[in-house]
């Protein structure tokens, strides 16, 4: 498995070989990834190029039909969701998908019940957050977007995870929550945590982050450090108009059209 | 002064079906299984009762002692095996997995403690007898009190570990939405475990509480079943409150049609179930979501 | 659901809706339904009643896997009209119509009570609509309780029948069975052949996914439950007539239910033949080990456990997943057609 340079012995988290369906549905075809600690991943692609599922096959919301995911050593790739979060790995899914019925800080208490230990505690999520915080006693439910966003986010960090998966980060989100949210990004960035972004907003995602992953029907097409590309060179791979060389798995028998498949 | 007698009796009978309701109400809420064997469950319950208090001479209330823990193991062991299985199955499947489980408990007990009525009433002496008379034409039960107080109190402890310890969050996180609990690090399978053991625990104190108060047999099960689901759906599938609630208009209806015949006892309650479902009311029933 | 890909290109691939097996197999059938009317020509009388009676469980089986396999309604309170087509064959008796009439229009009147009844039930779902049915077959069974006309709790004999010999009886009995038997079989057939088979199973599969897509959940609901309510009716009108004598408790009983479900899980539920092969298995298994009492009931529970747990779709799906056999056209084949030029396996999509 070749790597970018530097990554090799830190690797939090490696995929390989991974393969995920919907049915008959190849969303995941053979993805083979590294994330290292401290590192920010930004994983960009067109709607139903897989990222979803890729994320939520590597927190067991889904389930690996061929391939190994090894995190910190372990080979958790039959692990059941809950006790992954138990290593480390917490995934903001899409959608926030807050308990509506829970007020915040019972969204983030539930979490932090069977937490690894760690810095983090509905104190210090809020002190994160500070737009939580008169909100702690409100309806998950009747919260805004952007508020949900950071609450779900918030909820993830009460498992004190030491990788950091965010799927779809701004989608739906008005501009200033999109800047709210961001906030609370570039905070965890700043204390060190290893986060995988899933972004439809291409600029966003590639000033946060330090290495940016482009994905198109289901394989990676692009991985590279965030510095060592232009937007352009990955808009290019977004749409698989030139297929910029990859590091990871070769892209075999490309597919002339993009697949309607969902993520 | 009789009406209003039949009105008092009726509210210590609801707090007896209210108990009936609550384990069925909580199964409900956090799995959406409605539990066609809880009666049976109930009834075995008061079997349990009725075996380890006649084996030994304890009271029943001693005996209760024995029995709870081992109907709680049993539930959690029920949710283990069986019922989480057919949760795989989709929606259908734990209604014929409960309703099978149903007929083969009512036949076991039949085959193991014959078909004969039992009560549990002469074992506690004036408890299931006695009363404070108030008036000539009203009394109150001393049964009737403690069951009462024993159904708030149940209810009240579940309401309680809901809305303000861990593993309540965790059974309303579970209830609204099983895959993302996962997500947070919930292990849904051991929230739905220990919630059907309390379910089965709660429905063999109230089988044992039925026992007490009049008489039970092999095949008392479904109309329990029965009783409790009317209380649930009376009470609007809201709360635990709500059960509580709907508990004691079933007993009221109950009583009060007892009071005009005998034979109009069951089924009053059984119309006043319907012509709630019928009424505007009933519309939004299965909409709502319940989480006890 | 299957892709919105309209009117398909010329392709590899056609639809059809009948097999060679299935042709056979309908055929078979109705040469086997001629040859049933037969019966109480060359069999015994003793025979022809409990044939009757197989034939009775053979309508229950399929009403219930109308409901449950079709339309996703477990009912656990079938037996509302079971007892309601048996009483109300007595009420019509009594008012001088004759027998056989009185169990058609109390076929009748029991889908006008299923009609006034889905207001209330089918508000219901899952476990909901289970209980909701069954405390309507434990009201009307109270009611009829009540009713000393009616014979009360002691239950009532079918008067009007005595005029004609035991043979020709069961013979009539059985031929009105066998009639209703056809009937709602093919009016089952019909109604999943036409376009709402689809749209019911998508029901059954997910209401609200089809509720999104534009599937009409109610009136197919509706219409089904009607037909469940007809059917059970006209069994247990049939069943009064069969043994001329009933009690509210037994005819009311939630065991019907028991053995209704027994029969759809074990068949095979939501298949159409399925629930046949069921009451012929159960029919089998009552009649060697019914005088087992509990323990006899006991294994059935256990059965269909096992079945709900182990083997969801029943006995059917063994065969049909085995060597593809449908007696029946009731479903859709992708059959490849031998021009298929391009060698390329077929895009998912």
């Amino acid at each position: 498995m070749p790597t970018w340079e530097g990554a090799a012995v830190t690797d939090l988290l490696r995929i390989s070989g991974l393969v995920a369906r919907h049915g008959l549905l190849h969303a995941v075809r053979g993805v083979s990834l590294t994330v290292a600690e401290g590192e920010t991943l930004a994983l960009v692609g067109a709607n139903g190029a897989g990222k979803s599922t890729l994320l939520r096959t590597v927190a067991g919301a889904h389930a690996a039909a061929e391939g190994a995911v090894v995190f910190g050593g372990d080979d958790i790739t039959h692990l059941a969701a809950h006790r992954r979060v138990g290593r480390g790995l917490a995934l903001v899914p899409e959608g926030r998908k807050l308990f509506p019925d829970m007020t915040v800080e019972e969204n983030l208490l539930v979490a932090g019940r069977r937490a690894r230990p760690g810095q983090w505690s509905v104190d210090t999520v809020l002190d994160a957050f500070p737009l939580l915080r008169p909100l702690r006693d409100k309806r998950a439910g009747s919260l805004s977007g952007g508020q949900q966003q950071a609450a779900s986010i918030g909820r993830a960090l009460m498992t004190n995870p030491r990788l950091l998966l965010v799927d779809e980060v701004s989608l739906g989100l008005a501009p200033v929550a999109v800047d709210a949210v961001y906030e609370c990004v570039d905070a965890l960035i700043r204390g060190g945590a290893t986060l995988v972004l899933v972004e439809q907003d291409l600029s966003r995602a590639m000033s946060v982050a330090n290495r940016v992953v482009c994905m198109l029907e289901g394989r990676i097409v692009l991985d590279t450090p965030a510095a060592d590309v232009t937007r352009d060179q990955v808009t290019d791979a977004y749409f698989g108009l030139n297929r910029v060389p990859t590091t990871s798995a070769p892209v075999d028998t490309p597919q002339a059209h993009p697949t309607s498949e969902r993520t | 002064m009789s009406w209003i007698n039949a009105v008092v009796q009726g509210l210590f009978l609801g707090g007896l079906y209210a108990l009936f309701a609550c384990g069925l109400s909580l199964m409900f809420g956090v799995m959406r299984i409605i539990n066609l064997a809880h009666g049976d469950l109930a009834v075995l319950g008061a079997f349990g009762v009725w075996w380890v208090s006649s084996e030994t001479g304890i009271s029943p209330f001693l005996a209760l002692l024995v029995v709870l823990p081992v109907m709680l193991a049993l539930g959690y062991a029920l949710q283990r095996t069986v019922l989480a299985r057919s949760l795989r199955g989709g929606e259908l499947t734990p209604l014929l997995t409960t309703f099978g489980l149903a007929i083969v408990l009512q036949n076991a007990l039949l085959q193991i403690f014959s078909p004969d009525v039992r009560s549990l009433g002469p074992s506690v002496g004036s408890l299931a007898t006695g009363s404070w008379r108030l008036a000539d034409q009203l009394s109150i039960p001393y049964l009737g009190v403690l069951i009462l107080a024993v159904a708030v109190t149940v209810l009240g402890g579940l309401q309680f570990v809901l809305r303000r310890t861990g593993f309540g969050r965790e059974m309303r996180a579970t209830a609204q939405d099983p895959d993302t609990a996962a997500l947070v690090g919930v292990p849904a399978a051991s929230v739905y475990a220990r919630a059907t053991a309390i379910a089965v625990a709660v429905a063999a104190l109230a089988g044992t509480f039925l026992a007490i108060h009049s008489t039970f047999d092999a095949s008392s099960g479904p109309t329990q079943l029965i009783f409790a689901f009317e209380a649930v759906v009376i009470g609007g599938l809201g709360s635990l409150w709500g059960t509580l609630a709907g508990g004691v208009v079933l007993g009221i209806a109950q009583t009060i049609g007892a009071h005009i015949d005998p034979q109009y006892s069951i089924l009053a309650g059984h119309l006043v179930f319907l012509v709630i479902l019928a009424s505007p009311r009933g519309r939004f029933i299965a909409l709502r979501r319940a989480h006890a | 659901m299957t892709t919105t890909t309209a009117p398909a290109p010329p392709g590899p691939w056609s639809v059809q809706r009948s097999s060679l097996a299935s042709r056979i197999g309908s055929g078979s059938l109705l040469a086997l339904a001629v040859a049933l009317f037969a019966v109480p020509q060359i069999l015994s009388a003793n025979i022809v009643q409990q044939l009757t009676s197989l034939l009775i469980f053979l309508v229950l089986a399929v009403m219930w896997n109308a409901l449950a396999g079709y339309a996703g309604l477990v009912s656990v309170g079938q037996q509302t009209f079971i007892g309601f087509g048996a009483y109300g064959t007595i009420l019509l008796t009594q008012h001088g119509i004759q027998p056989y009439l009185a169990v058609v229009l109390a076929s009748l009147a029991s889908a006008v009570l299923a009609a006034a009844l889905s207001l209330v039930v089918l508000r219901l779902r899952g476990g909901q609509f289970a209980v909701g049915t069954w405390v309507v077959a434990e009201a009307l069974a109270l009611f009829v309780m009540l009713d000393q006309s009616l014979g009360g709790g002691t239950g009532v004999s079918l008067q009007g029948l005595s005029g004609y010999a035991p043979e020709v009886r069961r013979a009539f009995t059985y031929w009105l069975t066998l009639a209703f038997a056809v009937l709602l079989l093919v009016a089952l057939f019909l109604l999943l052949r036409h376009r709402t088979g689809a749209a019911l199973q998508a029901i059954r599969d997910d209401e609200d996914a089809a509720a999104s897509l534009g599937v009409r959940v109610r009136p197919l609901k509706f219409m089904l439950f009607v037909l469940a309510g007809f059917g059970c009716g006209a069994a247990g009108a049939l069943t009064l007539a069969n043994t001329l004598f009933i009690q509210p408790q037994s005819i009311f009983g939630v065991q019907w239910s028991a053995y209704m479900i027994f029969m759809v899980l074990v068949g095979g539920i939501g298949t159409f033949e399925g629930p046949i092969l069921g009451a012929i298995l159960f029919f089998t298994v009552q009649y060697f080990f019914a005088d087992q009492g509990a323990w006899y009931l006991i294994g059935l529970g256990l059965t269909a456990v096992a079945f709900a747990l182990f083997l969801p779709r029943g006995l059917w799906s063994l065969l049909h997943d085995r060597i593809h056999v449908q007696l029946l056209p009731v479903g859709y084949h992708l059959r490849r057609q031998p021009t298929a030029a391009t060698g390329a396996n077929p895009r998912e999509t």
